[in-house]
């Protein structure tokens, strides 16, 4: 399928376009929170230049951030419609990151939204989402430096390991947005592999071929929410030092954090599959059921490698990958061999693997 | 209360701390002094159990707090000098956690409005001044009425009312019989409090 074929298509089938330009923003509006609110940005701020230079240097990162996005739509309906999705997604990504909560913000969001949904020419839409997206990228760098001072309190309460796996998740889903999305989008690509696999090969029961390819695919996505709490632990290691809280709670918490994360990537790539494959009621429950506790149990067994790798500050990184790969091989090849009864299997190793990595007594140094 | 035994510790190729040995009574404040460098933050975090000594040991009311021997540091509290804690929790979110993990209640609203926190603890740590930060880690470090406090430079960032609100509830943990142990630079706040100084140098213990 050409550009052309799929802007046209999109342009036929109103709701997939929306799905689709939601496909787009979602996962790119971590990196576009990075581009406008890097606090060591800040700084910059108190230089006498005028306003405005800032706001074109960022107005230009974003535009760099949407051009795959333009292209598509520059090649498939010409240049005018490509620079007004690249124009229009930037001032998206401004406007959801400054948070609308203005009159004028609102304005601008409508009009943003209007370019978008109308059946605007190009011309036509650009000149409606210029003005709006300028807007939305001024607010954004007034207002970044006040943004996320203020939380929603969570309950950081209960028993000591309970209280630090909370910790860790508000820590993961304030500060590592970037990493939860890229493990969902992951998840959910495993997810559409099994599906393809499965219609492929005419496989109506897919539960262990979902457990075999997911296994790769949530393995990849749960690293990097393991990496992020093993920092949030080195972060605060002389906090954890300082109230007596020995390894074992701290690697309790960690793996239940991590496993409570892959339970979360476990249902996204259930869901994938039965959107796609379609299969019978029950046959999407077994697969639900299953994908959870997989889902938590690689998670678990990923964060223990990376708290074990921790242990040999020079050579961390060589041994989380190969227990990263080892991980992947025992999820795969007792899917294969074992096909659902892997489940439990691989519950038992995560919790024999908890013991076994909190034996070690973590560095109090962060 | 606090016994440092002929402690040392090597980082890297150089010997921070050589045979030292401190002691803390009930009821008393025992201020580290030292030029930069002279081992007093190392071994503050040693007697937190951040750092794990080469060679001796540390007795918090008899009891070694070395090593894996977690149980007793519940009953200290600790204010680093950098004092950062994770970036992204709210202060309340940090008590509430410093409460849990210490099995303690959570510290009273007296406490809470002497140290002034009140108006930004619903914040974010990573949002917070250096003086709001030691506020936060100061009430965290109080959960559970600790019989030892440990603050490394704890007027830093501290504006004149913090720094004698400071000094007020050090007299109160001398008075309840707890005991202190801190480093600092700033003498004026040493001359405020009733402190037995103990200095080092180049690592070793010299007054």
């Amino acid at each position: 399928m050409s550009a052309r074929d799929a802007t046209a298509a999109l342009r036929g089938a109103p709701v997939v376009a929306a799905l689709l330009w939601i496909a787009w923003l979602a996962p790119t509006t971590p990196i576009a929170g990075v581009l406008l609110e890097a606090p060591s940005s800040f700084l910059l701020r108190s230089l006498p230049v005028p306003r405005w230079h800032f706001w074109a240097v960022q107005g230009a990162q974003l535009l760099v951030l949407e051009l795959p996005w333009a292209v598509l739509w520059g090649r498939g309906e010409g240049i005018a419609s490509g620079m007004h999705a690249a124009v229009a997604a930037a001032g998206v990504h401004a406007m959801v990151i400054a948070r609308p909560r203005t009159a004028v913000d609102l304005a601008a969001s409508i009009a943003l939204v209007a370019s978008v949904g109308a059946p605007l020419p190009g011309p036509a839409a650009l000149a409606l989402a210029l003005p709006a997206a300028l807007l939305a990228v001024a607010i954004a760098w007034t207002r970044a430096p006040g943004r996320d001072a203020w939380a929603r309190a969570v309950r950081v309460g209960g028993r000591p390991a309970v209280a630090l796996a909370r910790a860790y998740l508000v820590s993961l889903a304030r500060g590592e947005a970037a990493a939860l999305w890229r493990g969902l989008l992951i998840a959910a690509a495993g997810g559409g592999a099994t599906a393809l696999a499965a219609r492929a090969n005419q496989i109506a029961a897919a539960g262990a071929l979902s457990l075999g390819i997911s296994g790769a695919f949530l393995v990849v996505a749960t690293g990097g929410l393991a990496a992020s709490i093993a920092r949030a632990d080195r972060q605060q290691s002389w906090l954890l030092a300082a109230t007596g809280t020995g390894p074992g709670t701290r690697m309790v918490a960690a793996a239940g954090a991590a496993a409570i994360g892959g339970a979360l990537l476990g249902v996204v790539h259930a869901a994938a599959v039965i959107a796609i494959a379609a299969p019978s009621a029950g046959a999407a429950v077994r697969l639900l059921a299953g994908s959870i506790p997989w889902g938590a149990a690689v998670a678990a067994l990923v964060q223990e490698v990376h708290v074990a790798a921790a242990r040999a500050p020079d050579r961390a990184t060589g041994w989380a990958v190969a227990g990263t790969i080892g991980v992947v091989m025992v999820a795969t090849i007792g899917a294969a061999t074992l096909g659902e009864l892997a489940i439990p299997v691989l519950v038992v190793a995560g919790a024999v693997g908890l013991g076994v990595a909190a034996e070690g007594e973590p560095t109090g140094e962060p | 209360m606090l016994r440092v035994c002929e402690v040392g510790i090597r980082l890297g190729r150089r010997r921070v701390l050589d045979r030292v040995s401190v002691a803390c009574g009930a009821g008393e404040t025992v201020v580290v002094l030292g030029e930069n460098g002279a081992g007093k933050s190392t071994l503050l975090r040693i007697v937190t159990g951040v750092l794990a000594p080469d060679e001796g040991d540390v007795l918090l009311d008899g009891e070694s707090i070395v090593g894996r021997r977690v149980a007793g540091r519940r009953r200290l509290g600790y204010v680093p000098e950098a004092a950062e804690p994770l970036p992204q929790l709210t202060g309340e979110e940090l008590v509430a956690l410093v409460a849990a993990l210490k099995r303690a209640p959570p510290p009273g609203a007296d406490l809470v409005d002497r140290l002034g926190t009140a108006s930004f603890q619903a914040q974010r740590i990573g949002s917070m001044s250096l003086g709001q930060r030691r506020r936060i880690c100061l009430l965290a470090a109080l959960v559970g009425a600790p019989s030892l406090l440990v603050l490394d430079e704890p007027t830093n960032g501290l504006d004149p009312d913090g720094v004698a609100m400071l000094v007020g509830l050090l007299a109160e943990q001398r008075a309840r019989g707890g005991a202190a142990i801190l480093a600092t630079h700033d003498m004026d706040f040493v001359a405020a409090l009733d402190a037995r100084p103990v200095a080092l140098s180049a690592g070793r213990v010299v007054g």
